[in-house]
């Protein structure tokens, strides 16, 4: 039986390979389009949020210049200071990024008093649906905080005049927020990471199910459409090796569409932006390779059951697509899940569990109980999908549709 | 040898095949002649093994079709008209490599038979084509060697003429001479006259499912003239009686 369903097997692997139109959509296509998706978010936002601070420069404007916090800002090497008659025509039009209204009372206040706050005298206006203009005023805080600083140092040196005053404050500490944000944050970095952490469970899920849609397709329904069904069914094959071998081959390309996917995001971080996906070990390499080959034989094996059932590949396209979209949606709960808040009650959840194991791996906290978890899980469902599938090929009315 | 005995076949509230009965001697063709859905392919896919009967059996060779299936797969050959039943992506030596292996023969025999069969139809020097990129004559000539390739002892011709031009329509007729001359039942179905009249030894009218009339096709030859034959023939496919 096992010697037929590898014949069978092998020749539909055979005539997938020969079929430019399933390898380039199941195949190059994830390999080359998740990386094309990841670059393209990269890309818009980094037009965005300047990935440097050393290259950044705050467009900005003071309701009044006679002020320490003016004179701070000023020194700063990033601060472009602009003069404008009406601040929100010049935010609206992108002339400044930030408006400083600043209280006259202020340097009054840190010459005289100990308990001043900045905040009480200083207020903003800014775009808070641009991100430049964010992004400056995030910029702003931490200039607030060296002012404040600086200020205090001043008090401790017993300066009593504005002059003085003015003179500590004339000191550019961006280069040491430079230094600062490159040790802490690098922002581009991280959206790689994100989209990483995102992406991998998502797009694995999208790709073992419509790489193996397709092929199940061809090899169910398809079989039937072209007329050599009939030849097969009159062979010396039993039909428990037809549907194996379709099976496999089937659960081969799920496979290789999922696996695709996956090359194609690490290559893309490793040699593009970031080297830690690369860093995944032999053994995290196993998990991940498990886990996809349990997701694309459950994919196989549903998508196959569907596509045998079909009068038409129309009708099985139909039906597989949005049960495919429907397999997803478990995963975007994921976003917000640390792995450490995995339990085996998540594990439990179809697809999302999947998801949950990515995350683990991805993450290296691999637990090993959860993949074995879900591996058995994966191929439960699958095995329910496959006595399914063998009795509707049984079926003369489904395999004639008469 | 064919023996056909009260095979019924019912698809939901339709019953496809009512009662047939009938025998084909070794080296005899018999013809199927009916109209569309008469029942002529339904009793083909339940000699082929891919529908089962609701009642009644038959025998295939000596081999029970409900006790022995993978044995009567075995000993029939089946070939379509329309539709050729060869993978597109295969080329013609693969396609025969494929089957003959699902049929049970090792390597060794399957390169001998596809050497034979290719030298045998002519098709050598496109072998290693794909199907897909051969002409329609010749895919049909890939798809009759594929239906002999384990050399079955019945073949089964299912509307062997439809949709072909008379030069493809002929190259099947003589491969059904050739294997009657070879000692091989055959059943071959049709909804042409014409060809049941010329090519089949006795002629089966189907008509709903149930045999409206058995007969040698020489005996009426020399009883009326072609124009009468048709007559009669035209009356029992709609169903009606044996009037001239």
């Amino acid at each position: 039986m096992f010697k037929q369903a590898i014949m069978i097997f092998l020749k539909e692997m055979k005539c997938i390979v020969r079929d430019t139109r399933t390898f380039v959509f199941g195949l190059l296509l994830p390999l080359l389009l998740v990386p094309g998706i990841l670059f393209a978010i990269n890309f818009s936002l980094s037009s965005f949020i300047p990935g440097s601070p050393v290259s950044m420069s705050i467009k900005m404007a003071f309701s009044d210049k006679n002020n320490a916090f003016y004179r701070f800002c000023s020194a700063q090497s990033q601060a472009v200071i602009v003069d404008v008659q009406d601040s929100k025509k010049a935010i609206n039009s992108g002339e400044i990024e930030v408006y400083v209204d600043v209280n006259s009372e202020l340097d009054k206040a840190i010459l005289d008093s100990d308990g001043w706050k900045l905040d009480d005298f200083v207020k903003y206006q800014y775009d808070e649906t641009d991100m430049s203009s964010t992004a400056a005023r995030s910029l702003i805080s931490k200039y607030e905080n060296s002012f404040e600083r600086l200020v205090a140092a001043a008090k401790d040196e017993n300066i009593s005049s504005t002059d003085e005053l003015y003179e500590f404050l004339n000191v550019d500490v961006d280069a040491q927020l430079a230094d600062q944000y490159d040790d802490e944050f690098d922002l581009g970095e991280n959206i790689n990471l994100i989209c990483f952490v995102l992406l991998v469970p998502t797009m694995l899920v999208l790709y073992c199910g419509t790489s193996s849609m397709g092929t199940a397709s061809e090899l169910g329904v398809g079989e039937k459409e072209r007329g050599t069904l009939e030849s097969l069914l009159s062979t010396g094959a039993n039909r428990v090796s037809i549907v194996l071998g379709k099976l496999f081959a089937t659960t081969a390309m799920g496979a290789m569409g999922g696996f695709c996917a996956v090359i194609g995001l690490i290559a893309y971080m490793k040699f593009m932006f970031w080297g830690r996906p690369s860093q995944i070990n032999f053994f995290d390499g196993m998990c991940l390779v498990l886990v996809t080959l349990c997701v694309s034989l459950f994919f196989a094996s549903v998508n196959l059951t569907i596509s045998i059932y079909s009068k038409s590949y129309k009708e099985s396209q139909t039906y597989s697509l949005p049960l495919v979209m429907l397999c997803m949606a478990p995963t975007f709960f994921t976003y917000g899940l640390s792995p450490i808040d995995i339990d085996f009650v998540k594990l439990c959840i179809p697809m999302y569990n999947v998801a949950c194991v990515l995350k683990e791996i991805i993450s290296k906290s691999v637990n090993i109980l959860h993949v074995g978890f879900v591996a058995g899980w994966l191929i439960i469902y699958s095995l329910v999908a496959i006595i399914v599938m063998m009795k509707l090929f049984k079926k003369e009315d489904v395999i004639f549709r008469i | 040898m064919i023996k056909i005995k009260n095979i019924s076949k019912r698809f939901a509230k339709t019953l496809a095949l009512d009662k047939v009965s009938f025998e084909v001697g070794d080296g005899e063709i018999v013809g199927l002649l009916g109209e569309n859905g008469a029942g002529k392919s339904t009793l083909l896919r339940v000699l082929s093994t891919m529908l089962i009967p609701c009642e009644g059996n038959a025998e295939i060779n000596g081999f029970d079709l409900l006790k022995n299936p993978d044995e009567v797969r075995k000993n029939i050959g089946i070939l379509f008209g329309s539709e050729v039943g060869l993978y597109e992506r295969l080329t013609a030596r693969e396609n025969l490599e494929y089957f003959a292996r699902l049929n049970g023969m090792s390597p060794k025999k399957v390169r001998e038979r596809v050497d034979e069969l290719a030298e045998r139809f002519s098709f050598s020097q496109y072998q290693n084509k794909q199907v897909g990129a051969l002409s329609k004559g010749m895919k049909q000539k890939v798809a009759i060697a594929r239906s002999i390739i384990h050399d079955p002892c019945v073949m089964l011709f299912d509307e062997p003429d439809s949709g072909l031009d008379f030069k493809a329509a002929k190259t099947i007729f003589d491969f059904m001479e050739t294997c009657k001359s070879e000692g091989k039942s055959i059943i071959f179905s049709s909804h042409s006259m014409e060809n049941i009249k010329n090519y089949s030894d006795r002629m089966v009218v189907i008509h709903k499912g149930r045999i409206v009339k058995t007969f040698v096709i020489e005996e009426y030859r020399k009883k009326y003239s072609e124009r009468e034959i048709n007559s009669i023939l035209f009356n029992l496919v709609c169903g009606g009686e044996e009037d001239v």
